[in-house]
C-alpha cells in the first residue's frame, strides 16, 4: 500500500503519511514530541523530536539507538549501514527498523523517524514528503484528517481528538483564536436536521450567541457560513459581558461521510481570518 | 499489584464476539428506536429487603441511532472485527476511530447490562 493519505504538520515537521496510517498516541509539545503511527494494528512507524543544547553526532545517535534496540533483543549489534537521504541521515541494519535523523540548527531541534512495519516505498514515499520548516510562522497544521494553514504566527492551544470527533484549537495575537473540527458518523450527527440548525446548535453548545447561518456551498459541497459573538475569556471581558467576533464554515462532504467546520473567532471584527483562505 | 481485569492484546479483542443479554426484554421495537428492560439484581442485605423497601425490578432503556443500528448487529456470533468493519465501510470511519468508538459503545451497553463480552478461556491475563 504505497498511495498517499492524510498530511501530518505540526510546529514545522510536516509529510504525507501512507495510505491506512493512522496516529495512534502523541506527544505535541514543540520542544519534545513524538507521533505513533499504525498501519490497522501493525506498529508503523515513529516520529520524535526534541530540543537539545547543541547539534549531536547524527550517526552515533542512530547507534545507541540501534545498540538499545539490539540489547533489549537480547541479539548481537549489527553494523548499521548509513546513507543520506535529502536532509535525513538514515541508518539500517538487517532485521532491525530503518531510523532517520536530522538537525534543525534554528529550533535546536533532533528529529528522528524510527520505521517498524513499513514497507521500503512507504518510508521513501513519506521521507520524500517530509518538510522541516525551521519555524511556524505561516506553518500548516494538519492532524487527524483537519488541516489549516492561517498563515501569520500561530501556536496550538487545544488539541480534542475523540473518536470521529477532533477539534484543533490555535491561537494568535492580537487575541484571535482558529477552531477546526472534523466530524465522523454525519449522518447519525444530524439525523434528519439541517445543516444551518445543527450548526447553529453546535456554535450555541460552544456558548456562542449566533446571529446568522446561511446557505453557503463550499468546494462543491453543502455548507453553510455563520456569523456569531462569543464570550470574552478574560477576566474583563468576562465582568463587563465583552463579546468576540466570530465567523464560522461548515460543510457536509458527503462522498467521505464527514462534517467539517472552522471557525475564526477575535476580540475585533477586523482581526477576523478569512476562514476560506486558512483551510488547506 | 496484578490487575483485575484480563489483559487481551488487541487481536484477541477484536475476535470477541459481543452477545445481547438474554435477560433482557424488549418493550418496544420499532425502526428508529427500541425500548429494552434489564432486570436489576440486588445481593445481600437488600437482596432480602427488596420486597420491603419496593427497590426497582428493572431499569429501562432507550437505543436509538448508531447505538440501535450497533445493537441490531449484536447476535453472539458477529466479531468485533466484523463491527469494526461495518463502521469502516458504511460509515465511512479508519479502523482506529471505528475501533475506538466500538470499545466506547461496547462499554457503555456491557455497564447497562444489554450486552455481555465473554472473554474465551485461557486468553484473560
Amino acid at each position: 500500500m504505497t498511495g498517499s493519505g492524510q498530511r501530518l504538520a505540526w510546529h514545522g515537521l510536516s509529510c504525507t503519511l501512507p495510505a491506512g496510517w493512522e496516529v495512534t498516541a502523541y506527544r505535541l509539545g514543540e520542544e519534545d514530541g513524538e507521533f505513533r503511527l499504525h498501519r490497522r494494528l501493525d506498529p508503523v512507524a515513529q516520529c520524535g523530536w526534541k530540543r537539545l543544547p547543541g547539534r549531536p553526532d547524527a550517526i552515533q545517535v542512530m547507534q545507541e539507538r540501534h545498540r538499545r534496540w539490539c540489547e533489549e533483543r537480547a541479539q548481537p549489534a549489527s553494523d548499521l549501514r548509513i546513507a543520506s537521504l535529502g536532509p535525513w541521515t538514515c541508518g539500517e541494519a538487517p532485521g532491525a527498523p530503518l531510523r532517520a535523523v536530522c538537525w534543525q540548527p534554528v529550533r535546536r531541534r533532533l528529529v528522528e523517524w524510527t520505521f517498524g512495519l513499513a514497507s521500503p516505498e512507504e518510508r521513501g514515499a513519506l521521507l520524500a514528503s517530509a518538510a522541516l520548516a525551521e519555524d511556524d510562522e505561516g506553518g500548516e497544521w494538519s492532524l487527524f484528517g483537519l488541516g489549516v494553514r492561517p498563515g501569520g504566527h500561530w501556536r496550538p492551544v487545544e488539541v480534542e481528538a475523540r473518536p470521529a470527533a477532533v477539534r484543533l484549537v490555535l491561537e494568535s495575537d492580537p487575541r484571535r483564536r482558529l477552531v477546526a473540527r472534523r466530524f465522523g458518523l454525519a449522518r447519525h450527527l444530524l439525523a434528519g436536521r439541517g445543516l444551518d440548525d445543527w450548526y447553529a446548535r453546535l456554535l450555541r453548545s460552544s456558548f456562542a450567541r449566533v446571529e446568522s447561518v446561511e446557505a453557503a456551498p463550499f468546494r462543491g459541497h453543502d455548507g453553510v457560513v455563520a456569523r456569531f459573538r462569543m464570550r470574552g475569556e478574560h477576566a474583563l471581558e468576562k465582568a463587563m459581558g465583552r463579546r468576540w467576533h466570530g465567523l464560522g464554515r461548515l460543510w457536509y462532504d458527503r462522498a467521505a461521510m464527514r462534517l467539517h467546520a472552522v471557525e475564526s473567532i477575535a476580540r475585533r471584527a477586523e482581526d477576523l481570518v478569512e476562514v476560506d483562505h486558512a483551510l488547506l | 499489584m496484578p490487575s483485575s481485569e484480563p489483559a487481551l492484546t488487541q487481536e484477541q479483542q477484536l475476535a470477541l464476539r459481543p452477545q445481547r443479554n438474554a435477560r433482557a426484554t424488549v418493550l418496544l421495537d420499532e425502526p428508529e428506536r427500541v425500548r429494552l428492560a434489564v432486570p436489576l439484581s440486588y445481593r445481600g442485605p437488600l437482596a432480602l429487603a427488596r420486597r420491603l423497601l419496593r427497590l426497582r425490578e428493572q431499569r429501562t432503556y432507550v437505543l436509538d441511532g448508531l447505538g440501535l443500528e450497533l445493537w441490531r448487529r449484536i447476535d453472539g456470533t458477529t466479531t468485533v472485527a466484523g463491527l469494526v468493519e461495518w463502521l469502516e465501510r458504511d460509515e465511512g470511519l479508519s479502523f482506529q476511530e471505528a475501533r475506538l468508538l466500538l470499545a466506547d459503545y461496547l462499554g457503555t451497553l456491557t455497564a447497562r447490562g444489554l450486552v455481555a463480552v465473554a472473554v474465551p478461556a485461557g486468553q484473560g491475563g
